[in-house]
């Protein structure tokens, strides 16, 4: 073998895994049937834009039997798109959502409404879907005790930690919400639950969500909003519930 | 050949370590590369933060490393950590070769591009394609990225084994 063969391979290799990666991610994203769900509404009918503007108005967003907290009549409502099995949703969690709750939502300010982003893999979707059950199977504290727990046991991706038996395991362990009843949800709403998160993820794309968590913080009066990206610190939710109020 | 190869990336690792200068200027590109990697692993919440304030440059490094630990494992940070290294060393040797060797070596050491865009672009995958619009992409590339991320690596050390000491004139290693 020449050296100038070589010298071709070894960009042929560094050329071909970097195509091979995006043909392969961007295939999966064309792929309307790739996974029976989740990466449907991630990707299969998403309509693909770079534009930042939103396609539509915050008043737009469903809202109706989404998971939520605080006084449905604050001025401020925050919709926050997360995934179970994104890390970064882990550590707002853990760090900054428990301050919101206590200083917005409590005091009647804010209202938080949950809104699903499966979008990190194939038990995304399980996940979201035995949460959108818990929702409509408990009271607002248990769903969010649930919410709490689960997050509390994340663990690899797709790694078997938020599979069916696992989910239904840690309801089990969840004061408040039956087993039997969100795994008979799970069972009979599958469909239009799984409607349900494409909604909520198309919502996201329109507000330019590009990772999770990602929030639209919306003045139900005013009509103004801003987006905050990431796990940021309270210090700048406050800055921008205040902007926005 | 192989022999002239392994003898070029040892001058090019040696010539940046003699001189204290070099090392100094290799350690801060290191340093910025990584810094560069990171944040354009979640684009739009480094620069919604870095926008606010600057002061929030520790927390958002220290978030998104934990965050690709957390996403692509303890390979994924060293394969990038290593990766901003060897990118740290292939600039100065790319600078020098320039200095060195002027406009008519650039052609040769413009080798160095194509490492840097392929495991750039492993590194700031998710980021990228998320604003994009392709946010589950990054969740179909082998092992995480981490495969990409190996070959922008190897690329360098093949553009390091090519220069070998810019300021000496090597015989063509074909």
């Amino acid at each position: 073998m020449t050296s100038g063969s070589i010298e071709l391979s070894i960009y042929q290799i560094g050329a071909l895994t970097l195509v091979g990666g995006l043909v392969m991610g961007f295939a999966a994203g064309s792929s309307s049937e790739a996974l029976t769900g989740a990466f449907d509404g991630l990707l299969g009918e998403q309509e693909q834009s770079s534009d930042s503007s939103p396609q539509i108005d915050p008043s737009e967003i469903s809202y109706e039997d989404r998971p939520r907290q605080g006084d449905s009549n604050a001025t401020v409502r925050i919709y926050y798109f997360s995934d179970y099995q994104c890390p970064f949703c882990h550590r707002f969690e853990r760090t900054t959502l428990p301050r919101i709750e206590s200083q917005f939502v409590e005091s009647g300010e804010v209202e938080l409404v949950r809104k699903s982003y499966a979008f990190m893999g194939q038990d995304s979707l399980t996940a979201e879907l035995a949460s959108k059950c818990v929702w409509r199977n408990a009271d607002t504290e248990t769903y969010w005790d649930w919410n709490k727990y689960v997050f509390n046991q994340q663990g690899d991706k797709d790694g078997g930690w938020a599979s069916r038996s696992s989910l239904l395991n840690y309801t089990e362990k969840v004061e408040g919400v039956s087993r039997s009843n969100v795994s008979t949800c799970l069972d009979q709403k599958r469909s239009s639950l799984t409607m349900e998160v494409r909604n909520d993820m198309n919502d996201g794309r329109a507000f330019g969500i590009s990772g999770t968590p990602g929030f639209v913080v919306y003045n139900t009066e005013t009509g103004a909003y801003e987006t905050l990206s990431g796990a940021q610190p309270f210090v700048r939710f406050s800055s921008v519930i205040e902007s926005v109020s | 050949m192989l022999e002239t190869r392994k003898q070029n990336l040892g001058d090019s690792i040696r010539f940046v370590l003699e001189d204290y200068r070099r090392m100094v200027g290799v350690v801060f590109l290191s340093a910025l590369s990584f810094i560069l990697l990171i944040l354009s692993s979640f684009p739009s919440y480094a620069a919604q933060m870095l926008g606010d304030s600057i002061f929030f440059l520790g927390e958002v490094v220290s978030a998104l490393t934990v965050n690709m630990y957390m996403s692509s494992g303890v390979l994924g940070v060293a394969l990038t950590a290593v990766y901003s290294i060897l990118t740290g060393a292939g600039l100065m040797v790319f600078y020098s070769s320039v200095r060195a060797k002027g406009l008519d070596n650039l052609l040769r050491a413009g080798s160095f591009a194509p490492a840097v865009l392929v495991g750039g672009c492993a590194s700031c995958g998710a980021g990228i394609l998320g604003l994009m619009g392709f946010m589950g992409a990054v969740s179909f590339f082998p092992f995480e990225g981490n495969l990409v991320r190996l070959a922008g690596l190897l690329l360098i050390v093949y553009y390091l084994s090519e220069e070998g000491d810019p300021e000496v004139c090597n015989l063509p290693s074909r």
